[in-house]
């Protein structure tokens, strides 16, 4: 190995430390998930997949994994269609400043820290001053929002869309705007509506579009932990696996609360690693 | 200064798992201070030659030697680009689009930790010579292309390389911009007197400057030579087409008194002597400046006394279409469907009769099979 | 086309029903905008709410304005975003520039086992961080780190420089490559090419990166909640917990609070949106730049 092609290794370095202390967390957390480590118990002992069992027969984790993974497919599901709807809304749309303007304000509750939005959205889902009021004026019944085991959790969701749909139009729109525009015009030419260019020319390319939205929303929602945490203090009705890792965390049960994580990984990685792989061939094959 | 070798290089290029040779077998030798050529088509690996010289690419197989060290061989690079103190001018110029253009010819020589005042002294003195001082100020993005070329000369030179490496340096440019700059790099190289080659496809770029030639095709070593002796001897079809616009057109042959006349319908050359030729049929190239056309009147000029040389009387044929550039006229005869382009001096219009002479020294010969060179002896060509 | 036998009245039709079309797409358009920037409507007239404002007015309609509420919560939570800074600002620049010269190593190495360090790279970036609350919690606490700064730094770091080399990595494979080789041939070593050409060529991918980089860790909520353990150290999104409110409290602190919380990534948004936007198209679709 000669002098430079040390050197250029030295670049990778230090990120290869931070990966590989956060691979290490990873393992550390199946090896724990397979001890009975817990704050009263002083010397931890091999138990084999006891937790795992301790843990599916917890009806609390199971409704929190349950819910986790509901609010993953609810939020695919309204991110997706939303994500389509808005980004058609802007693509139709001629002037490029409009376009950025409306692009902005779909996107932007990104940037609004969940914590707050938890805030945000608690008062206005108070059935008393909130958007209820304005519900009761206009003659419509009041709506439960958080205050209702049926409700509580439908929501949440509804906030995490107001999150995610922005980032989701992102996606399609810059599937949409691959698309030759010889072929869109030719289409208005021949006086096709623009229901009809979306739905025969523009989302049949917008495959990429929706695995990378899919799987960059998945992740996200198996990391809600702030929006829920915040909106209700742990409220049961919406509570998530994530949270339930810093409840066993708090109460100090070790083993259970890696054993969940190892749970909520594995249910990450078998969305991420084909997602990774799709990725990178990509990222190749651009080469 | 230095002299560059190839030894057997080859250079095969894997993607997943289809392999693809660019370069087979090249051996070529190019001397200290000589301004070197090598020609080729688009794609026939004349950047990846210049790229291994570079040290960009190391050769998969064979070695590159400066003078009598080994710079790289088999798959390894033993001396980086960066150690080898080479000048190079990038097809696209590869200017760095974030500095001005001081900067740009100057990084060489920051890099090198040459003092400000070194620095400022050599910068100007390179712009004096490429006659690029008022740009200095601007970056590449904001002066014509001619003089982002010779920023990037003047930054290849900066450092006073060992050789300077011009990979079609000119095809970015406009015709007109094209002849200044060929002109200046003549100039610069004749003042700083440093080996320098330079890669092209078009052969003008090689006329203009090269002394020594070196043809490659399809990763291939086809021939080397001074530019003339290639384009008077091509060896073969191929190399005959890179060198210039040639009319290539099958003949049949016919034995007459140890001679042979060449026949193409009503096109027929005459008193052709071949040596131990067996084929019925042979492959004739002819550029257009040796086929000379003139209008056809009533009374046949002379041609003995018109043009000079061995030339010949074909007939009269109909002008088919004709081209005007640069002073002629390119005519072109349309003979059952084959072209065949000829110049004419005078105005010539379409369905014009016109007189077809050939120069007849020359003409160049291919085996029909092969396309590979005949040759002509002398005193055959004189008859 | 517009077929011969189309009649004056015909075109006149077909124009109004195209306007008519536009006109619903705008609606259409405005209503969603409304709806999405409601939460931004309120934090602003309810956070300007005096204390009877808040008793005699639903949270929907704005009051008598008074900046006391923002007044109050800038004074309590001026130490938290204050700390926020120190956590993100250090983070998102050390993440975008090592996560850059990892990168750049990427760049110049395609080989096969880079392929697979890429790939671990690449599904670091998407481990669910909230998984790593105890062996993160035990690690920082072993250096003995645990409500420092630097140790909130560095848990930050474990997270987001894979995420900036993932990223870097998609801004640098759309730059010339000839003239980073032409770096090479003036004799610069890979050093001095990574600081005075990569770097500069890479500046909007950078800027990018360093965006996406510092609002991701200024909302992130996880590690300062595991690893603050005094009040003094709470970042901007977990004071906010302070006022999260329910009955009985005043919601106009609530608004306040969350307004000013968000208020430095929401400025970044609005002014360098764009690069935020485009880091996230690029961190999607793998497009090269
Ligand atoms: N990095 C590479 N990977 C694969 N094929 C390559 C690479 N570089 C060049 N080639 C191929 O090698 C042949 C020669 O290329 P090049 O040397 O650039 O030709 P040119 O004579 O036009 O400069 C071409 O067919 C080209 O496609
Ligand atoms: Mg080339």
């Amino acid at each position: 190995m000669n002098k430079n092609k040390f050197t250029i290794f030295l670049f990778l370095i230090p990120t290869l430390i931070f990966g590989i202390l956060l691979l290490y967390f990873v393992f550390y957390n199946v090896y724990y998930s397979f001890l009975d480590s817990s704050a009263t118990v002083l010397v931890a002992k091999f138990v084999g997949f006891a937790t795992y069992k301790e843990l599916f027969s917890n009806a609390l984790v199971v409704s929190s994994l349950k819910r986790s993974i509901i609010w993953a497919f609810v939020l695919i599901a309204g991110g997706n269609v939303m994500g389509i709807f808005f980004a058609s809304l802007i693509y139709f749309l001629r002037n490029q400043k409009t376009r950025a303007v409306y692009t902005s304000i779909f996107v932007y509750p990104l940037a609004v820290s969940m914590a707050a939005s938890g805030v945000i959205w608690t008062w206005l889902f108070n059935i008393n001053d909130g958007v209820d009021y304005l519900f009761v004026r206009i003659g419509l019944p009041r709506f439960p929002w958080l205050d209702s085991p049926a409700t509580a959790f439908p929501s949440l969701i509804l906030v995490s869309i107001w999150v995610f749909s922005g980032l989701a139009s992102l996606f399609y729109l810059a599937s949409f705007q691959n698309v030759s525009k010889d072929i869109v015009e030719s289409a208005k030419i021949d006086s096709a509506s623009s229901f009809r260019i979306l739905r025969k020319i523009l989302l049949p390319e917008a495959k990429n579009a929706f695995i990378v939205s899919t799987a960059i929303i998945f992740i996200f929602a198996l990391r809600f932990f702030s929006l829920p945490y915040v909106a209700t203090l742990l409220n049961p009705y919406t509570e998530t696996s994530v949270e339930n890792l810093y409840v066993l965390y708090t109460s100090l049960s070790f083993s259970e609360s890696s054993a969940e994580s190892v749970i909520v990984m594995l249910i990450a990685l078998v969305v991420v690693i084909p997602f990774a792989l799709y990725g990178i061939k990509r990222w190749l094959a651009n080469d | 200064m230095v002299n560059i070798k190839l030894n057997n290089v080859s250079k095969i290029f894997k993607k997943g798992k289809t392999e693809f040779k660019a370069l087979s077998n090249i051996n070529l030798e190019i001397p200290d201070n000589s301004f070197f050529g090598i020609l080729g088509a688009s794609g026939a690996g004349k950047t990846t030659t210049m790229r291994i010289i570079a040290g960009l690419e190391a050769p998969t197989m064979g070695e590159v030697l400066f003078d009598k060290t080994v710079v790289s061989k088999d798959d390894r690079t033993i001396i980086d680009p960066e150690e080898r103190d080479i000048g190079m001018v990038f097809q696209n110029w590869a200017l760095y689009p974030h500095m001005n253009n001081y900067e740009n010819i100057a990084f060489p020589l920051k890099v090198k930790k040459w003092n400000q005042n070194e620095i400022t002294k050599r910068v100007y003195e390179l712009a004096d010579i490429l006659g690029i001082r008022e740009v200095l100020a601007k970056r590449p993005g904001e002066i014509s292309g001619g003089q982002q070329q010779r920023v990037a000369v003047a930054r290849a030179l900066a450092k006073n390389p060992k050789f300077l490496l011009l990979d079609e340096p000119f095809s970015n440019l406009d015709a007109n911009a094209r002849d200044d700059a060929r002109a200046l790099v003549k100039k610069v190289k004749n003042e700083l007197g440093i080996t320098t080659i330079i890669v092209s496809h078009d052969p003008a770029d090689i006329f203009a400057l090269a002394e020594k030639v070196a043809v490659i095709s399809r990763g291939n070593l086809v021939q080397l030579g001074t530019p003339k002796d290639l384009y008077d001897y091509p060896s073969n079809e191929r190399v005959a087409g890179t060198l210039g616009d040639i009319n290539i057109v099958d003949f049949d042959l016919k034995e007459k008194n140890g001679y042979y006349d060449l026949i193409f319908e009503n096109f027929i050359i005459t008193g052709i002597k071949l040596n131990d030729y067996n084929d019925s049929k042979i492959t004739l190239g002819i550029r257009p400046e040796d086929l000379i056309i003139e209008k056809s009147t009533e009374i046949d000029s002379n041609i003995e006394t018109k043009y000079e040389g061995n030339t010949q009387k074909i007939g009269v044929f109909e002008a088919d279409t004709v081209n005007y550039n640069q002073g002629s006229f390119s005519v072109v005869l349309n003979i059952s469907g084959t072209k065949i382009k000829g110049i004419s001096r005078e105005p010539i219009f379409y369905g014009d009769k016109v007189n077809v002479y050939i120069n007849k020294s020359k003409i160049k010969l291919f085996e029909y099979a092969s396309k590979d060179a005949i040759k002509l002896n002398e005193e055959i060509e004189r008859n | 086309m517009i077929k011969n036998k189309n009649t004056n009245s015909n075109i006149n039709g077909a124009k109004n029903v195209k306007n008519v079309k536009r006109i619903i797409h705008n609606i259409i358009l405005v209503i969603f905008s409304i709806l999405w920037l409601f939460p931004i409507y309120v934090m602003v007239i309810d956070g300007l709410k005096s204390a009877s404002g808040v008793l005699i007015t639903p949270i929907l309609f704005p009051a008598k304005s008074s900046l006391g509420p923002f007044i109050t919560v800038t004074t309590a939570l001026e130490r938290p975003i204050l700390n926020s800074i120190i956590y993100t600002v250090p983070t998102a620049i050390i993440s975008t520039y090592i996560g850059a010269m990892a990168a750049f190593y990427f760049y110049k190495k395609a080989r096969m086992i880079n392929t697979l360090l890429f790939t671990i790279i690449a599904i670091a970036t998407f481990v669910p961080y909230e998984i790593t609350l105890l062996p993160l919690t035990k690690f920082i606490s072993s250096i003995g780190l645990l409500n420092t700064y630097p140790g909130i730094i560095i848990a930050m770091l474990i997270f987001y420089l894979p995420t900036g080399a993932l990223l870097m990595s998609i801004f640098l494979a759309v730059l010339p490559k000839t003239t980073l080789e032409s770096a090479r041939i003036d004799g610069a070593n890979d050093w001095t090419i990574f600081n005075k050409v990569v770097l500069p060529l890479a500046m909007p991918g950078f800027i990018s990166t360093f965006i996406f980089i510092l609002i991701e860790s200024w909302n992130n909520f996880f590690v300062p909640l595991v690893l603050v353990t005094t009040p003094g150290m709470n970042s901007a999104s977990l004071a906010l917990m302070s006022y999260t409110g329910g009955y009985g409290t005043l919601y106009n602190e609530s608004f306040a609070s969350a307004f000013i919380a968000s208020l430095i990534p929401l400025v970044i948004f609005v002014f360098l949106g764009r690069y935020f936007i485009r880091g996230f198209q690029a961190f999607g679709t793998g497009r090269k730049g």
